[in-house]
């Protein structure tokens, strides 16, 4: 039976606390999310001096991703001039969670590095904090473009629809009634900005952590053979919820401002 | 009851939710199917959007996976 199997640890929930900074605590995904930081901006300026004229192979991988990643958003948008606003951030959002999600699977010894017998690295996004503060900070932006689009008396009339409600009762009992349910439903889009936040982490954390989780158990029962079945399927599922994430991103940004060119 | 058998319970009754994840996958990838029986041309934009629709779908058995393992 040992033959077949390996034990391994199963994965923690909460992170490993690799030292203290004072009250600050440093985790073992945080320093993931710098060493990622870090990858990404030498990769800025190392593209940014080769540029050429002429690509080479590096210059035209990136150029692809570039056109993929515009194509992706183009597509959500379907306006020429959305897509260049929302271009960096999405564009910023994609990079990372891809990076966040597979470097532990392209870089296979990086969890082997340890520090007071704790692994240095883990992957960021298989820890809850890291993608509920992305989440919550693109929900909190979406607010902010919002608020900027369209004032900030007409953002929360967008939510508390008392405007809606008097010009359905004006019009008679019979469409009174359906204002009232229409307000009601107003009230109800207050809880899907959290139900937001909640899915979009929820969604992005649970994929990543059921995938280490499965990898063990996988390791538990046969391990030859499958795991390397199971890490094929994870690189796709990386590469998927990170462009999920970036879609839904873009989507509710774009209906944050959407009706702004049907009223003008 | 006790506290680790009413655990167990919990955790069954948590995997429930797969199956919801199952019909939703299965409904959409039978229609892209269809969609791309009438129009093959089209096969590669609906692909791709089949996949991400395939993934929101699949978060509901996650969150169940989740679930499983935080009980």
């Amino acid at each position: 039976m040992s033959l077949l199997s390996i034990a391994a640890e199963k994965p923690n929930i909460a992170p490993d606390i690799i030292f203290n900074i004072g009250n600050f605590v440093i985790s073992n995904t945080m320093t993931m999310v710098w060493l990622i930081t870090i990858l990404i901006i030498i990769l800025c300026i190392y593209t940014k001096n080769k540029l050429k004229l002429k690509p080479n192979k590096f210059q035209n991988t990136i150029e692809i991703l570039y056109e993929g990643m515009e194509n992706l958003i183009n597509q959500i948008t379907g306006n020429k001039k959305y897509t260049l606003v929302l271009y960096p951030l999405i564009a910023t959002l994609f990079i990372f969670i891809v990076l966040s999600n597979l470097l532990s699977t392209f870089i296979p010894f990086l969890t082997s590095f340890t520090y007071n017998n704790l692994p240095l690295f883990r992957t960021a996004t298989s820890d809850f904090n890291t993608p509920l503060i992305l989440a919550l900070t693109m929900i909190i932006y979406v607010q902010y473009i919002s608020i900027k689009q369209w004032g900030l008396l007409k953002h929360i009339g967008k939510y508390i629809q008392i405007k809606e409600l008097y010009k359905s009762f004006k019009d008679g009992i019979g469409s009174g009634f359906m204002g009232i349910i229409n307000f009601l439903i107003g009230l109800l889009d207050i809880v899907t900005e959290f139900a937001r936040v909640v899915s979009l982490s929820i969604r992005l954390f649970g994929n990543m952590f059921a995938g280490e989780m499965l990898a063990v158990i996988i390791l538990g029962f046969l391990a030859y053979g499958l795991p390397a079945v199971w890490m094929a399927m994870g690189l796709l599922v990386g590469l998927i919820q990170a462009i999920v994430f970036g879609s839904l991103t873009a989507a509710y940004y774009m209906l944050a401002i959407g009706n702004v060119e049907e009223n003008n | 009851m006790e506290i680790e058998a009413a655990r167990l319970i919990a955790k069954s009754i948590a995997t429930i939710a797969m199956a919801g994840s199952g019909i939703g996958e299965g409904y959409l990838i039978g229609k892209a199917l269809e969609a791309i029986g009438r129009n093959p041309e089209m096969e590669g934009s609906i692909f791709s959007k089949m996949i991400i629709g395939v993934a929101l779908a699949e978060s509901t058995a996650i969150y169940a996976f989740v679930a499983f393992f935080i009980l």
